[in-house]
């Protein structure tokens, strides 16, 4: 029996091809149950820094840029410092509206800084007005990451140690909005089910032409 | 050499034993993992099935039937396009498989793009099946028209491209 005659029998080449098929299924099923446990404890051994969001992490390297300050935790303390902060002309290009509206929410609470550029390290507290640039800041932000993932540009997650958690955990591997992507799947059912309504339609229209010769 | 029915059973069972140790190692953190290699198999036995047939329907539409099959009778012809026929099936039917192992390992990075490729090639290769096995004329005859639409073949290739793109990076 050559394997031309064996892909004739219907039978033994769909017993074959479902026992495949099925076995396929069940062996990967049980794989990628293993492969999450795998995943799980990798993603345990990640460092903590990695878990820190993107505007968390802008506002921190803010302070580390403008103000030479690290993010302290404002419960442990501080002396409140009022000429730390950066002059008007240094922050007009970033307040907005945003600004006036956050500064109204967070007029009494004070963030505390270490500051690591002077000879002696010295621990402050930011100010309302630092607070209002802030949060101005972080807003700023916050738009500017939303329309950069909106165009397809992940300039700021590149940079952004938090992007290494996003990229190891495989659900943004694509650099396209998802709505786009959400499209292509919309665009693959109705193609196909245009090819099924065209090939029915054909179908039809033929066994009519048929019906009407055999009458005539 | 002869090879009864059964001969050829239990080469299929050997074959897929081959898959036991490959699984086995699946997804293992390195970027050229088995189960990113049995995606590339797959493409490779779906562009190795598709092209043969394709290039043979071309070939024989394009190029005299002397040239073609060498002595001309139609009973070569038949017998020639009935191997590659079976060379289609057979590839397209492991390449299938090898899909659907390479989804179900690697179903976390699972996006539209990957599951518009199941829905075009389920719908490729139950047509398929059905066009080999199905007797009445009408359902033939639409099974054929489904199967053999040039833009199936469109959006088959347009996907796997799409999908090796977003997967590369």
């Amino acid at each position: 029996m050559n394997i031309n005659k064996l892909i004739q029998n219907k039978k033994l080449f769909l017993v074959i091809f479902s026992v495949l098929t099925f076995s396929t299924i069940g062996l990967s099923t049980a794989y990628a149950d293993s492969d999450d446990n795998q995943m799980q404890a990798l993603q345990n051994q990640l460092p903590v820094q990695n878990t820190i969001s993107p505007v968390q992490y802008h506002i921190h390297n803010h302070f580390r840029l403008h103000h030479g300050a690290i993010l302290q935790n404002p419960s442990s303390g501080g002396t409140p410092l009022n000429n730390q902060g950066p002059t008007q002309s240094q922050i007009k290009p970033q307040t907005n509206s945003a600004i006036i509206a956050q500064n109204a929410v967070s007029n009494r609470n004070s963030i505390n800084l270490q500051s690591n550029t002077g000879p002696n390290a010295t621990t402050s507290s930011m100010t309302t007005y630092d607070n209002s640039v802030l949060s101005g800041v972080s807003t700023n932000i916050a738009h500017a990451e939303t329309e950069s993932e909106a165009n397809g540009e992940n300039g700021i997650t590149a940079n952004n140690p938090a992007s290494s958690e996003v990229a190891y955990n495989g659900n943004n591997q694509n650099t396209m909005n998802p709505a786009k992507l959400d499209l292509v799947l919309w665009i693959t059912i109705f193609a196909i089910t245009s090819i099924i309504v065209h090939s029915a339609w054909k179908v039809y229209k033929t066994r009519r032409k048929f019906a009407v010769k055999k009458t005539v | 050499m002869h090879y009864t029915s059964s001969s050829y059973f239990k080469i299929v069972m050997i074959a897929a034993l081959v898959f036991v140790p490959a699984m086995a190692f699946a997804d293992n953190g390195k970027a050229s993992s088995t189960a990113v290699n049995i995606g590339w198999a797959s493409i490779g036995c779906g562009l190795a099935a598709n092209l043969a047939l394709t290039s043979f329907k071309l070939a024989r539409k394009m190029i005299p039937m002397k040239v073609l099959v060498g002595s001309g009778s139609s009973q070569n012809l038949a017998s020639t396009y009935s191997k590659i026929l079976n060379f289609h099936i057979i590839l397209n039917s492991i390449g299938f498989l090898l899909g659907l192992f390479h989804g179900y390992l690697l179903l976390r990075g699972l996006d539209y793009i990957s599951l518009s490729l199941v829905v075009v090639m389920t719908v490729s290769m139950l047509s398929g099946i059905i066009l080999k096995y199905a007797s009445g004329n009408n359902t033939k005859f639409f099974v054929r028209l489904v199967h053999s639409q040039f833009i199936l073949g469109v959006m088959l290739v347009t996907l796997v491209l799409l999908h090796v793109i977003t997967k590369w990076h």
